[in-house]
């Protein structure tokens, strides 16, 4: 009896010890966006260089356009195992959002991956990630020499060194469509008088002059950008770089007010009255409808309008025309987008240089582009509707405000309580973020000191 | 069996109390730990220890947004606790009648239940849509142009309904449950006494319905105060922060953007949301228990 009973609880134990483990692999395979591949990193370096190794690389997904990456990430692969056979690419995309980011955290901090996709550097990008700490040199790639310079200082250097790979940039602009646009004889404006003037002709033929689609409230910041760009920065050019640099900075200045009344009075005055319950995921579609002459988006859309197969026959774009100085409009916001980094614990650490150095050969490069139609960091020529359109555009760019807050700085950097609401002034609405910003500092003071001048100096040109 | 005979309860209940340790208590207890750290949930980056520093900044440098979350959450904890509560008893009051098709009736107020915070709010979603949706073009039949989850004025009220609709089902069988334990005979009496159908319900239906008030009250409001998917799916705590409850602020500031991620912070935020919680979940516990011996 006492030996069945020994045998019982022997039993019991092992049962509540087997439940545990059960529960605990169900826990890490649900969190684990695709099993398959997950070991990938941690599996044993090629003998002598020639043995089979997988390399794993994870990005996010980008739209409509995500079957189009996958299918240009699969064409460079196919062409890099013909030079390196015994490399295996195990490409995955992680979803897009906060569900990206909670991806990639996991799958760096269980080092399950070799190479992982990140924006151009901006300052947050720098605090969060350390890429001198956690990120390969790739100052050494013969690649290199392919990209701009300019990309190359604002997007993919820390300290001296360059630390990832950055394949595009986004630009900030306004698409239209252009047979709208024509019907009516109108032209791309270059001051805020002629963009009203020109919204006001297409609201008395009963047309909706713009589209936006703020839900979730974060697709403000391409709005934002294109003001802050044009009506705010050209009276105060070091607001930024003084921020970061200094920690100071006055959002209750007169240029800000008036940043923040002009953005209040074209968005009352000019948007589709439902833009802030529009699914933003739903905006290209939307475009592509017809219904709508223009639409203040990212650079990156052009192919999302094209993938929806717009009714019109002609798409355009213009530089966002919201100061009354033509001057300060032809300056277009930018910040980095897709970047490869490759992690420093993999342990495949060749294979991923030479996956990354073969990515930015020129030949690779333009066909990656050429699908997705991204602003390029490299000096390539891209066909189609939607480089045709935006080529013109892009003569002078500087960094958009979109990611330059720091982590911690919790004030409302969408301006969306400003812009969905009606319970701010102009004044007022200055006053609320200045305070924000103020009561946040315990938040991001200790990285003021991080980025000196001489950085600013690089990043903001 | 003898001397050994006492041990069998703890044993059966050790593989359950072993996983709820391990998945409940044990994440509860790091989330209260990380609250008094800097932690940021990326790889290598550095945990510091910082004491009490993300509860000052809660209280002090936060106020604007912890009062303002705060009063969102008593809105929509108190909306959401005293309309559904009110619809279900008397719905189920209703289907406890005799009445035909009540079955199927029953089935179809339960059906959200079953479909998840998700689904529920996904269809929703499309329903208010601004431009297509069917409930925007039913109003434009009556000349208003709604954008309801896109206006700060009404998205927190959209958000309501769909949360009693969601629920209601749960509260209405609790209800429902607890009226067909009354004891007819009762009825019957006050019958006899010359009660009106209203009255019955009033001071016999209610007063019985007690334990099933305080169960549903209590599930309510706990479920309010924690509960984050539907204003997830439905409007992300927006627009213009308008439907930013408590949980909703935690998620956000945990997970959201790269310069709001901040899971250190957010986990003292979840333990404010917690001691709201065990507080009001204390009080009217013993309020309504107290209240269920009077009656």
């Amino acid at each position: 009896m006492t030996l069945s009973r020994r045998r019982l609880l022997g039993t019991f134990g092992l049962g509540a010890g087997a439940v545990v483990l059960a529960a605990c692999g169900q826990s890490q395979s649900a969190t684990t966006p695709a099993a398959t591949s997950a070991p990938a990193a941690a599996a044993p370096p090629a003998a002598g260089g020639a043995g089979p190794v997988t390399i794993s690389v994870i990005s996010w997904n980008s739209g409509s356009s995500s079957e189009a990456f996958q299918n240009a990430i699969g064409q460079i692969n196919s062409l890099f195992k013909q030079k390196q056979p015994n490399v295996t690419i195990n490409f995955e995309l992680l979803g897009q959002g906060a569900t990206w980011t909670q991806a990639q955290t996991s799958r760096i901090a269980s080092q399950t991956t070799d190479i992982s996709a990140n924006y151009g550097f901006a300052p947050q990008d720098i605090i969060n990630f350390q890429p001198d700490t956690q990120f390969l040199d790739l100052s050494g790639l013969s690649a290199l020499k392919n990209f701009d310079q300019t990309s190359i200082q604002r997007f993919m250097t820390w300290k001296g060194k360059v630390w990832q790979m950055t394949l595009a940039y986004v630009g900030h602009i306004v698409w239209t469509n252009q047979d709208m646009l024509d019907k009516y004889n109108l032209k791309s404006p270059t001051t805020y008088a002629e963009w009203t003037a020109m919204c006001e002709t297409l609201k008395s033929n009963g047309e909706t002059p713009i589209l936006y689609a703020a839900k979730p409230s974060t697709a403000l910041t391409r709005y934002t950008s294109l003001l802050e760009m044009n009506v705010g920065r050209p009276k105060h050019p070091s607001f930024w770089s003084d921020l970061l640099v200094t920690g100071k900075a006055d959002f209750t200045t007169p240029e800000w007010i008036d940043t923040f009344r002009r953005a209040k009075e074209f968005l009352t005055k000019e948007f589709d009255p439902a833009f802030s319950g529009i699914d933003y995921p739903t905006s290209a579609s939307q475009f592509a409808t017809g219904k709508y002459a223009m639409w203040p988006e990212g650079s990156f859309s052009g192919g999302d309008i094209m993938a929806a197969k717009p009714t019109f026959q002609k798409l355009g774009a213009f530089n966002a025309a919201f100061a009354d100085d033509a001057g300060a409009n032809a300056i277009q916001p930018v910040y980095g987008d897709l970047s490869w980094s490759g992690l420093r614990y993999s342990k495949n650490a060749d294979a991923v240089q030479q996956w990354l150095d073969f990515f930015g050969q020129k030949e690779n490069f333009q066909t990656f582009m050429q699908v997705l139609q991204y602003y390029p960091t490299q000096q390539v020529q891209l066909t189609g509707p939607v480089p045709q359109a935006e080529a013109p555009l892009l003569t002078k760019t500087a960094v958009s405000q979109t990611r330059l807050a720091l982590p911690g700085m919790t004030y409302d950097n969408q301006w969306s309580e400003l812009l969905l609401s009606d319970q701010y002034t102009p004044e007022s609405y200055a006053a609320y973020v200045q305070k924000n910003l103020d009561d946040s500092r315990p938040q991001w003071q200790k990285y003021i000191g991080m980025f000196d001048a001489d950085w600013a100096k690089l990043y903001f040109g | 069996m003898g001397r050994t005979a006492g041990i069998w309860p703890y044993v059966c209940l050790a593989p359950a109390l072993a996983l709820f340790l391990l998945l409940e208590i044990l994440p509860a207890l790091g989330t209260s730990v990380f609250s008094l750290t800097d932690y940021t949930g990326l790889p290598n980056v550095p945990i510091h220890w910082v004491g009490l520093d993300n509860y000052t900044g809660l209280f002090a440098a936060q106020q604007t947004f912890l009062l303002r979350a705060l009063a969102v959450t008593a809105i929509f904890s108190l909306l959401v606790t005293v309309l559904q509560n009110g619809f279900a008893v008397l719905i189920a009051w209703l289907l406890n009648s005799r009445i035909r098709g009540q079955l199927a009736v029953r089935s179809l107020i339960f059906l959200p239940v079953v479909l998840g915070a998700t689904v529920n709010g996904l269809t929703w979603y499309v329903m208010f849509n601004p431009l297509q949706g069917p409930v925007t073009l039913l109003l434009q039949h009556f000349g208003i142009r709604a954008n309801l989850l896109g206006a700060p004025s009404t998205a927190l009220y959209a958000v309501i309904w769909v949360q009693i609709w969601a629920n209601l089902g749960f509260s209405m069988m609790v209800f429902l449950a607890g009226m067909q334990s009354i004891d007819a005979e009762i009825y019957e009496a006050g019958r006899i006494d010359g009660t009106s159908p209203w009255s019955a319900f009033r001071h016999l239906t209610i007063p019985l319905l007690a334990p099933s008030i305080t169960i549903n009250v209590l599930l309510a409001i706990i479920g309010t105060i924690t509960g984050f998917e539907l204003i997830f799916v439905l409007t992300d705590g927006g627009p213009a922060l308008a439907s930013q409850t408590l949980g909703m602020w935690v998620f956000n500031t945990a997970f959201f953007t790269s310069v709001s991620r901040l899971p250190g912070f957010a986990s003292a935020i979840a333990m404010v949301q917690f001691a709201i919680v065990f507080v009001i979940a204390i009080v009217m516990q013993s309020y309504l228990r107290r209240r269920e011996a009077v009656l």
